[in-house]
């Protein structure tokens, strides 16, 4: 770096001393041209300084000719009006004053019927909308639970009673021939007499069925299934005529059908004009359920077996169940093996 | 009758044509440069007036020139900036007050660009100067207080160290020549301040590439001759290409910077552009912007560590570290564009890219920050590798004799290149070289003790002066003087808040030579 300094400097020096050692200019210019170089002539006509003078202030001049009259002026516009008085003293209260006018009418009410199910009223009710859209409702009540267990009655009057042997021989009870018990209660008689002997069964009475789809797993919840008949004189037995369902949970009837499965047993012969149903063949009747609004939760069905209009049944035979066989006009209670039910 | 009638009627009209004409005729009509100060003297009964002086045409707002004070025989100096992007054309001088309501038109202008730059006439870049030099100078008189003196870093062993240069396969075999002149060039300075910051900025090539690091300076060299062959003797107009181009050469590596520089030395002297000291002085000034800003910057940024170590520093964490590197860069940028103003008040040639000029300082002043981040993380990993070895650099004697001798030499030649004055200059010369003189001695007494509390801070000092010289450029300004008057006051006592707050650090010396016996009497270091 030194040796470059020298160099440098050399060559600078060369420079230098070759403009400064220059005769064409007097040695004033060359010492300036030296420090200031060559291209600082100044130009004397530019940046100039401007200088002013401020004179003293005058003398006022004389007062000058009074001038003549000007001409009359013109009316002035009119003033702004004045500010507004001070209020006045409170004055006596006045007499009262007259009953005012009827109102006009109010405006009217729409009355809406609301269905069950309604998010409002689950149970039903009415909506009522006024004229300004404001609405009101007024809904069913819910069904309520059952009430509670009643107390306990009376004693009751004492019972004698004494059995009427059906073996009197030759002097045979008037009013039990049969034998049967006598009951007495304050003087009051009463007999349960033996029947004559019968003949044939009746087939089922009663029973009991829980369907896993709509009742619940307690005997208490299953349905109760009642078979009705009457007593036939012209066939001298007894026919079967509905079936009746008891005990049916509100939510079995949210199905669209209730059917009945009426396993049947011979009879032969059948009288004419039925159809022929064998051992094992199937009477299907099918009902469609009506609409459980309003229903109590618990409920009863019965399914006439020969209401067309709302029943619909078909034989099946034990070995083709596929094939529904018109209906017969008569079921023999007798005939009867068992009773199934289903919901769809 | 007919011809009487229109002949009259040309009559009248050429009478009220030619009235404006003759009143031009009796105002005096300037020419006036844009981007200097212009001034208007108003004498005799101006002081009992309330007179307000315009500058107005027909495109432009009007310029409102700024009375001064009074003199004792009653002149004042009306003083008016032209903006350097004034629009050019003519104008009319018009001054409201006295008894009069209207303005009198007193002079017509013809306002035409800048022909020839001249510092004196154009006191925002003087007061730049003067600020920045305050701002330089006032340094030297805080980095001779005692905490400022010991510094150190940590640098990769050198390939001649180890004795690896010659065995590594990486190394090009022409490159053995220049690796051991470059290492013997910084080795072989004796121990100074320059060397010291010289040695430090130079590790980051080093960090990046041995390769590299050789190479830079011919390559800076190359770059330097290009810049001056391409300049040709538009000075101070070097394409700005060329200009960047060695500022961030000179930012990498200042040892570089210095070889770029001489590159554009020798291509002006050889094309015959360098043939005064003027003309010697804008090269130097072109030299320290290529060469200095960067070790400018990571003198601040050492100085003002030692400011804040052991006080927010260690509770703000890195946050305060990295505000100060912000700061130091800022100053970067700003010394970058200092040396080019300096420049520019050297040269009477005309800067015509400013613009990109000021988009250059702030580019570098980027640069230094990256560069900074990137030399902390290869101090790191260096540090980690074990192959580090410690600088360690004590300032014990702050200046030689040759060093001050030309810095006052400098300073004198560019003071009489501004101000054309002998005077103007030797007394300048005398105020600026004193703080770096008064480095060449530690004072035994006086001892003040209440200066024994003083808690040295760079960056506090330097806004003292800083505050007290601008004050100081506003009282100036307000003098009843024309312009070049003005700047002669300004260069010869501008910089006496520069020359006191010397002489206070001088005092404090005392103090620290104090402690610095109570160092090696008791071990304890009471060095605040």
């Amino acid at each position: 770096m030194k040796k470059f300094s020298f160099f440098l400097i050399i060559l600078l020096l060369t420079r230098i001393g070759t403009s400064f050692a220059d005769t064409t200019t007097s040695s004033q210019a060359q010492i300036q041209n030296f420090f200031l170089g060559s291209s600082v002539a100044k130009n004397g006509n530019l940046n100039q300084v401007l200088a002013l003078l401020v004179g003293p202030q005058g003398k006022p001049g004389v007062a000058g000719v009074a001038g003549k009259d000007g001409f009359i002026g013109l009316n002035g516009k009119d003033g702004t009006n004045g500010l507004d008085g001070a209020p006045g003293a409170v004055g006596p209260q006045g007499p009262a004053g007259p009953a005012g006018t009827q109102g006009p009418a109010g405006p009217g009410v729409a009355v809406v019927e609301l269905a069950s199910g309604d998010t409002a009223c689950p149970a039903g009710g009415t909506k009522f909308v006024t004229a300004d859209g404001k609405s009101s409702l007024a809904c069913n009540g819910l069904s309520g639970g059952s009430g509670g267990t009643g107390p306990a009655g009376p004693a009751g009057a004492s019972v004698v009673s004494s059995v009427i042997d059906a073996t009197g021989g030759a002097h045979p009870d008037s009013h039990c021939p049969q034998g049967g018990s006598k009951f007495e209660v304050n003087g009051t008689i009463t007999y349960a007499c033996n029947g004559a002997g019968g003949s044939g069964g009746g087939g089922p009475t009663e029973g009991i069925q829980t369907v896993a789809a709509c009742t619940g797993p307690l005997n208490s919840d299953a349905i109760k299934i009642l078979p009705i008949g009457h007593f036939s004189s012209s066939d001298k037995d007894f026919i079967l005529t509905a079936v009746t369902l008891q005990n049916v949970d509100v939510k079995c009837r949210n199905f669209a059908q209730t059917e009945i499965d009426l396993v049947m047993d011979s009879h032969d012969p059948l009288p004419s004009g039925t159809n022929k149903y064998n051992p094992g063949d199937s009477v299907v009747c099918q009902i469609t359920n009506t609409s459980t609004v309003g229903l109590d939760p618990k409920t009863s069905l019965t399914i006439d077996l020969f209401d067309a209009g709302t029943t619909t049944c078909n034989i099946y035979r034990a070995n083709d169940s596929n094939t529904a066989l018109p209906p017969s006009t008569k079921y023999f209670s007798r005939d009867l093996v068992s009773i199934g039910i289903s919901f769809h | 009758m007919s011809k009487k009638l229109i002949s009259g009627l040309f009559a009248t009209l050429f009478l009220f044509l030619s009235a404006p004409l003759a009143s031009a005729a009796d105002i005096p009509l300037l020419t006036w440069e844009r981007g200097k100060e212009q001034n208007i003297v108003l004498g005799g009964y101006a002081s009992s007036g309330n007179w307000r002086i315009e500058l107005n045409g027909l495109e432009s707002k009007p310029l409102t020139f700024h009375p001064s004070s009074v003199n004792s025989k009653g002149y004042l100096v009306y003083s008016v900036q032209l903006p350097k992007d004034f629009k050019l054309g003519s104008y009319t001088i018009n001054v409201f007050g006295g008894a009069s309501t209207k303005p009198s038109v007193v002079a017509g202008v013809n306002v035409i660009g800048m022909t020839t730059y001249a510092v004196t006439q154009i006191p925002a870049d003087l007061k730049f100067l003067l600020l920045s030099l305050a701002f330089i100078v006032s340094i030297f008189g805080v980095i001779r207080a005692r905490k400022y003196s010991v510094h150190s870093y940590p640098r990769e062993i050198t390939l001649m160290e180890d004795g690896s240069l010659v065995h590594d396969a990486r190394f090009p075999r022409s490159l053995y020549k220049a690796y051991q002149i470059r290492t013997n060039a910084i080795s072989g300075l004796k121990p100074s301040p320059f060397k010291f910051f010289v040695g430090r900025d130079s590790r980051f090539l080093h960090f990046i590439s041995p390769v590299l690091w050789t190479a830079f300076p011919g390559a800076a060299l190359v770059l330097g001759l290009a810049a001056g062959f391409a300049t040709q003797d538009r000075i101070p107009n070097i394409p700005i290409y060329y200009l960047a181009g060695l500022a961030v050469v000179g930012l990498a590596d200042s040892y570089s910077g210095v070889f770029g520089a001489f590159g554009f030395a020798a291509a002006q002297i050889m094309l015959g552009n360098v043939t005064s000291l003027r003309a010697v002085l804008i090269l130097i000034a072109f030299g320290i912007g290529w060469t200095l800003p960067g070790l400018f910057g990571d003198l601040l940024h050492l100085m003002s560590q030692r400011d804040f170590k052991g006080k927010e520093i260690d509770r703000a964490g890195k946050g305060i570290t990295q505000i100060l590197l912000v700061v130091s860069a800022l100053f970067v940028g700003l010394f970058f564009y200092f040396a080019q103003i300096l420049a520019d008040s050297l040269s009477t040639g005309i800067r015509t890219h400013l613009t990109y000029l000021m988009a250059s300082a702030a580019g570098l002043a980027l640069l230094y920050i990256g560069k900074n981040v990137l030399v902390s993380v290869f101090e790191k990993k260096l540090i980690n590798s074990g192959n580090a070895t410690f600088e360690r650099f004590e300032i014990s004697g702050l200046a030689s004799p040759t060093a001050a001798t030309v810095f006052a030499l400098w300073t004198f030649a560019m003071a009489y290149v501004w101000s054309e004055s002998w005077t103007t200059a030797v007394i300048m010369a005398g105020i600026i070289a004193a703080p770096v003189a008064a480095l060449l001695v530690r004072l035994s007494k006086p001892e003040i003790k209440r200066l024994a509390r003083w808690n040295r801070n760079v960056y506090f000092e330097l806004l003292i002066v800083l505050t007290l010289s601008t004050g100081l450029f506003l009282y100036i300004g307000k003098l009843p003087l024309l312009v070049a008057r003005k700047s002669e006051i300004m260069l010869a006592i501008g910089m006496v808040p520069v020359l006191l707050h010397a002489l206070l650090a001088s005092l404090y010396d005392v103090t620290g030579l104090r402690n610095m016996d109570l160092i090696s009497n008791t071990g304890e270091d009471v060095v605040k």
